[in-house]
């Protein structure tokens, strides 16, 4: 198992040349007093600040202008961390292996390195994977005492670096389910499934626009060329011409049948004027008789004249009825005309709808090729997408094939919330609305009384968790700042002390709390015991004095020109 | 022969008493009757000419000679028939004839020797009741009776009784020796004519004679022949200018139809005769539509011409008939081919024929004159 544990933390206040020194143990630390403001607190914060990390000083608490020498031992191997505002110096043993004033590029990279551990998060901006600082190295390790307690993981300055979903994603390294590789293939997973997203919108639109164009194109001219429209145009415009000169027969036949239906009319209306008694004389008896001599013809009596009249009287209704037929005949052509008149003209007007021969040719044949080429543009554009997709598709199906293999998330999911479970039982804060809210990702903020119990149970459940899976992963000091903050009751407190000092799956363990002896009744044999009892004096002239050699040294290595590049702080 | 009828049907319609007072009767109805008797005469006087027109070239005398007299023109000298006309409701007997001088006055006949006298007859609408005597077996006289209802019964067939009796009439009318007395010539003539139906029954027969002649003649035609023929028959019957002894030529051509003159109005008729437009179309084989319709419209102004303008329909249709009978249609000659032709003959006779009558109006005449059978094919 890898672990860290520190061993040393010297603060020195460079202006008013005090000093505080504290020596740590493996195993439980805990720093302790009577009073309030002897500087527990603030000796926690300066181990987390010695590393990298931004914490919550007290605002009367001039950091600036304090050194910070951190020794830490990782795996049995010494490193002092120097920080001086944010200028770093690294030394392995007393060689310096590492100068920095960069938190993320330089003193994580070396810390990781040192670690072991690397910790990558998705930056902000593209979403790309980055060496994330110290600080969630650390996420899981520090309870600070304002701002622990409240919302877990919220111990330390500018997290917000990062997207609040991806900050936590630190916890997977810590629990191994996460290591570079597996962050970035799900990483990739998602970027891929966000890509694919962008381009399914594409293809919908796509497929509106092309759809919107064909309706468009199919109502032009089918034409591949200037010639073909031409022929495509003469053509309508043939039939136009067609059905003009059809119009112009059918009206000229029209006009035909109507004159001459007038013509009858006003025949039959001659022949009912006619008298009836319209007959020849009787013959005159002093009238000379002519006859023939022969045939005996009488040439005076017209006989063609009589049977003439005869006829023409006997007639009347037949000749009606001749003159009435006619009339019928051209009454049915006349209609049968006009109907196809009506639907000659109704044609004409569809094709001069569809093919309207006022349109110029040119400007019909670009638009039409235009369309047509932005058509096929699109539709390849669609081809290419549905490629891009499919690829993305298949990415996507061997990232979750390769997820899936390495996924152990849930199950160890699944065992922390057990851990939880059995924590919150313990402490006596269970509650059935957490049932299906245990979430390592998402922690349960405590509420009222019972905040620090919830939130160190959860802690808590976390190093059982990686205790109970045997995690290569580093195992840091755990630094608990005042856990019975908000506590009233003794057995709580009790509680909560007994919670953090169970922890042996730690290599270390630096708890601040008042009165610490009040409220732990276990062997504290191997406990180290720091008790502070100066109420805002934390620092003296003489720890300064002590520590003078070293600290002039590293204050020359800080403002050395050399190793910093000339700036001076 | 009016005075006749007046004393015949007429004989008691003014009547006088010898003594006392004076009875007036109005008579209402002997005058309609008069005139339906003369119009029997004219009914039965063409129903005859329609029987003997096939046989006989004639010339029908109406009330002159007789009520009808009928000579046979075919050769000289001309033979003659005279007919009595008689109508009754039941039956005339024959002791009616003998009561009314009507054997006496066809007998009368026989004494004139210009011509051959062919037939006396005495026609009826009823039948003849004979009254006669007979002896039987045992030598007892018996009274008959018997009816002749035949078309035509020979007087000399009759019962001896009868026969005598006429003989005694006529030898003392005539005051003729009874054995001089001939009645070879005398005939009884049951005619199918009826009082109230005599011209339908005439048109009857005469359709029947024109059918035969010509199936394609329509209802119309025939009645138009009949109604002419009627009135040519009529307008001689009634004309009264004549003296009782005027010469024969005046007789025949103030109360004479020639055969001649039926033979024209059948002819004239169907030469005028408009056949249904349909089947004028369909004879005409028109190629279009267009066609048609003006073949319609010269049809109905031709029917408008014959209506309107017969002088100047006559003209141009006995013109388009001497075109006709000049320039006959040849068997397969299409109709307006043969239009063209009869149209250049028309209107070379008046430059204004081409203006007043198209090729469609000359084609309709044309046809016409065809299908009525007027004129063939050759």
């Amino acid at each position: 198992m890898s672990e860290t544990y520190f061993t040393k933390l010297l603060i020195a206040d460079l202006i008013n040349k005090e000093a505080a020194y504290q020596e740590f143990t493996k195993g439980f630390n805990v720093v302790t007093g009577h009073e309030n403001h002897v500087g527990k607190s603030t000796i926690l914060k300066s181990i987390l600040h010695a590393l990298g990390t931004e914490v919550y000083f007290s605002s009367k608490w001039t950091s600036n202008q304090k050194l910070y020498v951190l020794v830490i031992n990782v795996n049995n191997v010494k490193y002092n961390l120097a920080r001086w505002h944010n200028r770093f110096l690294l030394f392995k043993g007393n060689a310096l292996v590492m100068v920095t004033d960069k938190v993320t590029k330089g003193l994580a990279q070396k810390l990781a390195e040192i670690f072991s551990f690397y910790v990558y998060l998705p930056s902000k901006n593209n979403k790309e994977l980055e060496l994330a600082p110290p600080a969630f190295t650390f996420l899981p390790y520090y309870i600070d005492q304002d701002k622990g307690w409240g919302e877990m993981y919220q111990s330390f300055l500018k997290l917000d670096q990062y997207n609040k979903a991806d900050r936590l994603q630190c916890l997977y390294y810590h629990l191994g389910i996460f290591n570079k590789d597996t962050l970035a293939l799900s990483n990739e997973r998602d970027d891929l499934k966000r890509i694919f997203d962008q381009k399914l919108d594409e293809e919908n639109r796509l497929r509106i626009t092309i759809d919107n164009l064909t309706k468009e194109v199919n109502n032009l001219v089918p034409a591949d060329n200037l010639d073909m429209l031409n022929e495509n145009l003469r053509i309508s415009k043939d039939r136009i011409e067609n059905s003009i000169r059809k119009l112009g027969d059918l009206r000229n036949k029209i006009q035909e049948l109507e004159t001459m239906l007038h013509e009858n009319y006003y025949h039959a209306s001659i022949i009912k004027k006619i008298k009836k008694n319209n007959q020849p004389k009787e013959l005159d008896e002093n009238e000379t008789c002519l006859r023939c001599p022969n045939c005996g013809y009488n040439i005076t009596k017209d006989i063609f004249e009589l049977v003439r009249s005869k006829y023409s009287e006997v007639n009347k209704k037949y000749i009606y009825d001749q003159i009435e037929y006619i009339n019928n005949m051209i009454s049915a052509d006349l209609d049968k005309y006009k109907y196809d008149y009506i639907q000659t003209m109704q044609q004409m007007k569809q094709d001069e709808y569809v093919y309207n021969s006022n349109r110029d040719e040119y400007q019909t044949y670009l638009s039409q090729s235009g369309l047509r080429a932005t058509l096929d543009k699109f539709n390849k554009n669609l081809t290419k997408l549905l490629g891009e997709k499919e690829e993305i598709n298949n990415k996507l199906t061997q990232i979750r094939k390769k997820m899936r293999s390495l996924d152990s998330k849930h199950e160890i999911e699944d065992v922390y919330r057990e851990y939880v479970k059995s924590n919150f039982r313990k402490l006596d804060v269970w509650d059935e609305e957490y049932i299906n809210n245990i979430e390592l990702l998402r922690p349960i903020k405590g509420q009222g009384g019972q905040v620090n119990k919830i939130v160190l149970a959860q802690f808590s459940a976390l190093f059982k968790t990686m205790e109970h899976y045997r995690l290569e992963q580093m195992r840091f000091p755990f630094v608990v700042d005042s856990p019975r903050t908000n506590e009233s009751s003794e057995l709580s407190s009790q509680e909560i002390i007994n919670i953090v000092f169970e922890l042996k799956m730690l290599p270390q363990v630096i708890l601040a709390t008042t009165d610490f002896e009040k409220y732990y009744k276990g062997d504290i044999q191997d406990f180290n015991i720091i008790t502070l009892d100066r109420p805002n004096h934390l620092l003296d002239e003489g720890t300064y004095e002590q520590n003078r050699e070293l600290i002039d040294r590293l204050m020359a290595y800080f403002n050395s020109n050399e190793l910093f590049g000339g700036k001076r702080k | 022969m009016a005075k006749d009828i007046i004393k015949v049907t007429g004989t008691k319609s003014l009547t006088k008493k010898s003594s006392g007072k004076k009875q007036v009767k109005i008579d209402k109805t002997s005058g309609a009757m008069a005139y339906n008797r003369l119009d029997m005469q004219v009914s039965q006087a063409l129903y005859m000419a329609i029987e003997l027109y096939d046989s006989l070239d004639y010339i029908f005398v109406m009330d002159h000679y007789d009520d009808i007299t009928i000579f046979d023109v075919s050769k000289k000298p001309y033979a003659v028939s005279y007919y009595q006309m008689k109508t009754h409701k039941k039956s005339i007997s024959i002791s009616t004839v003998l009561s009314q001088d009507w054997f006496a006055k066809l007998y009368a006949h026989l004494q004139q020797k210009e011509w051959i006298i062919k037939e006396l007859g005495l026609i009826t609408n009823c039948q003849l009741d004979v009254d006669f005597k007979v002896i039987d077996t045992k030598g007892k006289q018996k009274k008959q009776h018997k009816s002749y209802d035949k078309d035509r019964t020979a007087f000399t067939g009759m019962p001896q009784d009868v026969v005598d009796r006429i003989k005694k009439d006529i030898s003392t009318k005539l005051e003729i020796p009874i054995e001089e007395v001939d009645l070879t010539k005398f005939v009884h003539m049951h005619t199918e004519l009826s009082i109230g139906r005599h011209r339908e029954i005439a048109e009857g027969t005469l359709s029947e004679f024109l059918y035969k002649k010509n199936s394609t003649i329509t209802v119309e035609t025939v009645k138009a022949i009949f109604d002419s023929m009627f009135r040519l028959l009529s307008d001689r019957q009634k004309y009264e200018g004549l003296g009782e002894d005027c010469e024969f030529d005046s007789v025949v051509k103030y109360k004479g139809v020639y055969k001649s003159e039926f033979t024209k109005i059948m002819a004239d008729a169907l030469l005028i005769s408009m056949p249904p437009v349909r089947d004028v179309v369909n004879a005409a084989q028109c190629i279009t539509k267009e066609e048609e319709n003006k073949l319609c419209m010269a049809y109905v102004r031709v029917l408008e011409d014959q209506q309107s303008k017969p002088k100047a329909y006559k003209i141009i249709v006995l013109k388009v008939k001497e075109a006709i009978d000049t320039l006959q249609i040849k068997v397969d000659e299409p109709i307006s081919d043969y239009a063209l032709r009869i149209c250049r003959f028309v209107y070379s006779s008046n430059n204004n024929y081409s203006y007043l009558y198209g090729p469609d109006y000359i084609k309709v005449m044309i046809i016409c004159i065809i299908l009525n059978g007027v004129s063939h094919r050759v």
